[in-house]
């Protein structure tokens, strides 16, 4: 590479002063420093810290020996960050795959509204609990409240207090299943039809409150017109 | 007192690399040959005038502890450099931590041939010293050597042990921001005059 000082393209009044900038910096009484050195090796002092530490340092002034710490740093960091998004994603990792697999599992109760709209209709769900959609463990739990989910339905028209027990079991079971917003509608219709109106509107009202666009909303609100 | 000054313009920047030496150099002799070149280089690296002796001192200290110059990968000139740098580094540390508040002295010798001149190369130096503040420590070593001193990207290369394409490129870099930088203090500088009128 050419030196730029004669780069045509260099403007003058830099050129000029990179020169001047030369000559300056080398005007210095170096004879008036040389007995002061002179004595300083005669005297075989020990060197200062800062200075012990540049004269023990390696022979070549090397790109590593520069950046040895910053790298060092770098990579400390980047196999910490890695080995911090490994760990966050390691127990998520099975989660998303039962999220293409379709479903949740029982043991780790995903979160429903990952997995499922909360106020999509039933037949959504139904479709969605298909032998092929649940194979694995995972959607055994699944499968499983979807069948609770079947007989509280079944009950609800003719055995309420059998329906609030089941809705309960269930509720305690799958905590964050999948059919929490319809356990708690469905809730509210058994306090309903067992008389116990005071629990119901408050149970009807704290539906509202949580799920306000439910599809279940409007049989949800009719406990507390009656 | 010799007047053992270069005077500005008379020696252009040399672009023939420096053979490098076969015989191993006493720190003396080292001194002798090389004080000018560590004195600019160190001005160039922004150590202070009030610093100035002490880190020329400390340099040819640590050559002369090390056991002088012995041949290897980088030129006498070159490892007189690298020895620059990490003291220039290391007063700086020190600095941070006791920090000296007005240079004592200006270590300029006289010039009294040409008073004019003197001051004209010493505005020069201020502007390229600020200029060069605006570029990383490697950057600014690189720069300095090519361009101020005239090393030759080979003897750099041997001074950090690289390829000299490396060398090129951080080069490149350098005199891209030192142009940007330079730009910025000459339009300061030009502001200020006009404001001061």
């Amino acid at each position: 590479m050419k030196p730029w000082l004669d780069d045509p393209e260099v403007p003058p009044e830099m050129r000029l002063d990179l020169l001047a900038s030369r000559a300056a910096a080398r005007r210095y009484d170096v004879e008036a420093q040389e007995p002061r050195l002179l004595a300083a090796c005669a005297e075989e002092a020990p060197l200062p810290p800062h200075l012990d530490e540049v004269a023990r340092g390696p022979e070549l002034l090397t790109w590593p020996s520069l950046y040895g710490w910053k790298l060092g740093a770098t990579l400390l960091f980047g196999c910490v960050a890695t080995g911090l998004f490994t760990w966050s994603l390691w127990p998520t990792s099975p989660g998303t795959s039962s999220h293409a697999s379709g479903g949740p599992s029982q043991g780790e109760h995903v979160d429903s509204a990952a997995v499922h709209p909360r106020n999509a209709p039933p037949a959504e769900k139904g479709a969605q609990a298909g032998p092929s959609a649940f194979g694995s463990s995972q959607g055994e739990g699944a499968r499983a409240e979807i069948e609770q989910m079947v007989r509280i339905r079944a009950l609800l028209a003719t055995d309420p207090r059998a329906a609030h027990t089941l809705i309960l079991r269930s509720q305690a079971q799958f905590p964050r299943g999948v059919f929490v917003e319809e356990r708690l509608a469905f809730l509210v219709q058994t306090f309903a039809a067992r008389g116990q109106h005071e629990q119901a509107r408050a149970r009807a009202r704290a539906f509202v409150a949580r799920y306000p666009h439910s599809a279940m909303r409007d049989s949800v609100e009719s406990v507390l017109r009656d | 007192m010799a007047d053992s000054t270069v005077r500005s313009g008379a020696t252009p920047v040399p672009s023939v690399p420096q053979p490098i030496a076969s015989q191993p150099i006493a720190s003396e002799v080292l001194f002798r040959d090389h004080a000018h070149f560590v004195v600019s280089f160190l001005r160039h690296m922004g150590v202070a005038e009030a610093d100035l002796d002490d880190a020329l001192q400390d340099v040819f200290l640590v050559a002369h502890r090390k056991g002088g110059y012995r041949p290897g990968a980088a030129a006498p000139r070159t490892w007189l450099a690298s020895l620059s740098i990490r003291v220039a580094s290391a007063r700086r540390r020190a600095k941070r931590r006791r920090p000296v508040s007005a240079p004592l002295h200006e270590g300029f010798a006289d010039d009294r041939s040409d008073p004019a001149r003197h001051v004209d190369d010493r505005q020069a130096l201020k502007r390229v010293q600020a200029a060069l503040g605006h570029l990383s420590d490697n950057h600014r070593a690189v720069f300095i050597l090519h361009e101020i001193e005239g090393v030759s990207g080979h003897e750099l290369a041997g001074m950090w042990d690289v390829p000299v394409g490396t060398i090129y490129t951080r080069l490149h870099h350098a005199r891209k921001r030192f142009k940007k930088a330079y730009r910025a203090v000459c339009n300061r500088q030009t502001l200020s005059n006009v404001g001061g009128r």
